[in-house]
């Protein structure tokens, strides 16, 4: 017989996880969390549903008076262990779990449960050409996900509206800055066992906005192929990663955000000469497609508008100055709060304090926290724990307007 | 409503009893009124879990948890409120049980502590101390049951007050050690001494062999039901 502190102990153990973190994943201290694994004091049923989601198990695993010959252990943490990944990467996959757990009560509490991407998740294998190459099964499930999410009209870059999109379908976005972490991106599934979703991370240190669209786009052709039977993908910043299903997913990212008609259109409307390429028209390219550098290049060179010498000169161009000059997007976020004016709480205000390590929330789950307090669907005790910050930090963030206390 | 047998607190007003060092406030509910000062195990362990506060509050908790002045609400707490066996028990069983079902029905608009120390009080039928309107506001707008009488810690020290038990300058003591800490007081107390505030203060508990204090609640909500001792 098995009860809940054995089967965070079994978790713990597998995942080299460490109690700290752990316990503030659960909103708990430290002391607590090892007095409740020593058995010196019980785990509240109240506690279940939010251990279930973190740990990926099922709820009924955690029910008292279960016969359980042994623990299953969560295939990820498995996963994780094997991946030979730093403390700091599991913290975070910790995290976005955690995360998920919040936007999965979010949702339910406002009645606006997103779960289109299962359908259209499911589209996309189906309508791929199995015995095509690992490449062409890539570029045809970029050319679907851009028709199903009508990000294929005006034949211009998507990188400022996919985001959204992918939230709108019910995919957890993450695109924090992880600076001791290995990992570039990654994805897997997160969510309470019945409600999962895919979560896609992109680690926004040191990677610029058009790096990160590619990572993202990469990690969602995993999230579609390969997470369901491959437990989590994760792409290391140390090495290129190769094989079939890396190739799929470069396949996809280039197609979905670079696809041939898209950089014909910006070339045309930039008069843009193929032959003599100049670094302007290449930074405002950039900024156009909203892709990096290289992407271009070998996007450029796939669709034959130009060719290989041509492609390894644009890879090469020191056009980081004017692309600054003409895309907001090229900016630090320092650089960015300064030219436009914006307060730095902008960013701050939405880092986590509570969680096993420190996130950038989305502006849109952010806002989406605030109106469910404004609206009186959560206390801002609630919206506290959603935001990952604590009842104080929150009263410091965002001020008086939304005093609770009963005068 | 009747003398209670338990008053069920909450994190954010039982902390402030902590974090000033005085309990009186709650020997007064228990030895003058036989009223039990009760948390849900969900608040003990984010009184443990404060962030700011833990620290500070954890030994003192610990001590009023051993000599009773406080008390974790379970099955033995309610199987000696409901009596002997065989009803007892099972009526503590039973008790335990609504608590659990209704804080998981709070709890999606509620933090934890908050959303089954409402339960225990709803359940029990007891009043609740608690300090978040937005978690009431939540809760009703929710179309769910609030507890008929949520207390404020200004609540039990004007009680305390009322019967002589805490003098007028330690309650202001009280009063301005949590301004100082930047805890909230009721907008009456906020920049006036505790007499002064007194004045426009509606307590939700008073002890008829005493004056009454204080005003008449101006603003009647499903929540502000005051009980005469």
């Amino acid at each position: 017989m098995t009860d809940r502190r054995s089967v965070l102990q079994s978790i713990l153990e597998t995942a080299g996880l460490g109690n700290a973190a752990f316990a503030t994943a659960l909103g708990i201290g430290q002391q607590v969390f090892e007095e409740m694994l020593a058995g010196q004091r019980p785990i509240p049923d109240s506690m279940v549903s939010l251990i279930s989601a973190v740990a990926g198990v099922q709820e009924s695993a955690l029910m008292p008076n279960r016969l359980h010959t042994k623990v299953d252990v969560p295939a990820i943490w498995y996963k994780l262990r094997a991946a030979k990944i730093s403390e700091a990467d599991k913290e975070y996959v910790l995290a976005f779990r955690q995360l998920a757990y919040y936007q999965h009560e979010l949702e339910a509490v406002t009645n606006c449960k997103a779960t289109a991407w299962k359908e259209m998740f499911v589209e996309f294998r189906r309508q791929i050409d199995p015995q095509a190459s690992p490449a062409e099964q890539g570029r045809q499930a970029a050319r679907l996900f851009r028709k199903m999410s009508c990000l294929d009209q005006g034949s211009r870059g998507v990188g400022e509206v996919f985001r959204g999109y992918l939230r709108t379908i019910g995919v957890l976005v993450v695109e924090s800055p992880a600076p001791d972490s290995v990992l570039d991106g990654c994805s897997f599934y997160v969510g309470p066992a019945g409600a999962e979703r895919p979560a896609l991370f992109a680690n926004a240190y040191r990677t610029t906005w058009f790096r990160r669209n590619r990572i993202l786009m990469h990690e969602l052709a995993h999230a579609i192929f390969d997470v369901e039977s491959g437990i989590a993908t994760l792409d290391l910043s140390t090495g290129q990663e190769e094989g079939i299903i890396e190739a799929r997913a470069d396949a996809f990212a280039q197609e979905a955000l670079v696809p041939k008609e898209v950089l014909r259109n910006l070339g045309q409307r930039r008069g843009v000469d193929w032959t003599a390429p100049t670094p302007n028209a290449i930074a405002n390219l950039i900024a156009d497609s909203h892709v990096e550098q290289r992407l271009l290049a070998a996007a450029l060179l796939e669709s034959e508008l130009v060719n290989a010498e041509i492609a390894e000169l644009i890879e090469g161009l020191h056009i980081t100055d004017e692309l600054k000059e003409i895309s907001e997007h090229a900016l630090s976020t320092k650089e960015y709060l300064q030219a436009s004016g914006i307060d730095e709480a902008w960013v701050t205000s939405r880092h986590t304090t509570t969680a096993p390590r420190k996130m950038l929330l989305s502006m849109r789950y952010v806002s989406d926290v605030l109106n469910a307090l404004k609206s009186q669907y959560i206390s801002l005790g609630k919206a506290a724990r959603m935001l990952m910050i604590d009842e104080h930090d929150f009263r410091s963030r965002f001020g008086p307007e939304y005093s609770s206390n009963l005068d | 409503m009747p003398a209670p047998a338990f008053v069920i607190c909450d994190t954010d007003a039982l902390l402030q009893f902590l974090i000033v060092s005085d309990i009186r406030a709650l020997l007064t509910l228990r030895n003058s009124y036989r009223i039990q000062p009760l948390v849900v195990p969900e608040v003990e362990i984010e009184l443990r879990s404060h962030r700011r506060y833990a620290t500070r509050v954890s030994q003192e908790l610990t001590k009023l948890l051993g000599n009773g002045v406080l008390k974790i609400l379970d099955k033995a707490v309610l199987a000696a409120h409901f009596g002997g066996p065989p009803s007892g028990p099972l009526a503590s069983a039973q008790a335990l049980a609504q608590i659990q079902q209704l804080g998981a029905q709070l709890y999606r608009h509620c933090d934890t502590g908050e959303a089954y120390s409402h339960a225990a009080a709803i359940t029990l039928d007891v009043p609740a101390m608690s300090h978040d309107r937005s978690a009431l506001d939540a809760i009703l707008n929710a179309g769910l049951p609030v507890p008929k009488t949520v207390l404020r810690a200004f609540d039990l020290l004007s009680l305390s007050f009322q019967i002589g038990y805490i003098t007028a300058n330690d309650c202001d003591q009280i009063r301005s050690d949590l301004v100082k800490e930047g805890e909230w007081v009721p907008k009456s107390f906020n920049k006036n001494s505790f007499v002064g505030g007194l004045q426009s203060f509606c307590p939700r508990l008073h002890d008829l062999k005493h004056s009454r204090l204080g005003g008449a609640e101006p603003n009647v909500s499903a929540y502000s039901q005051v009980i005469d001792l």
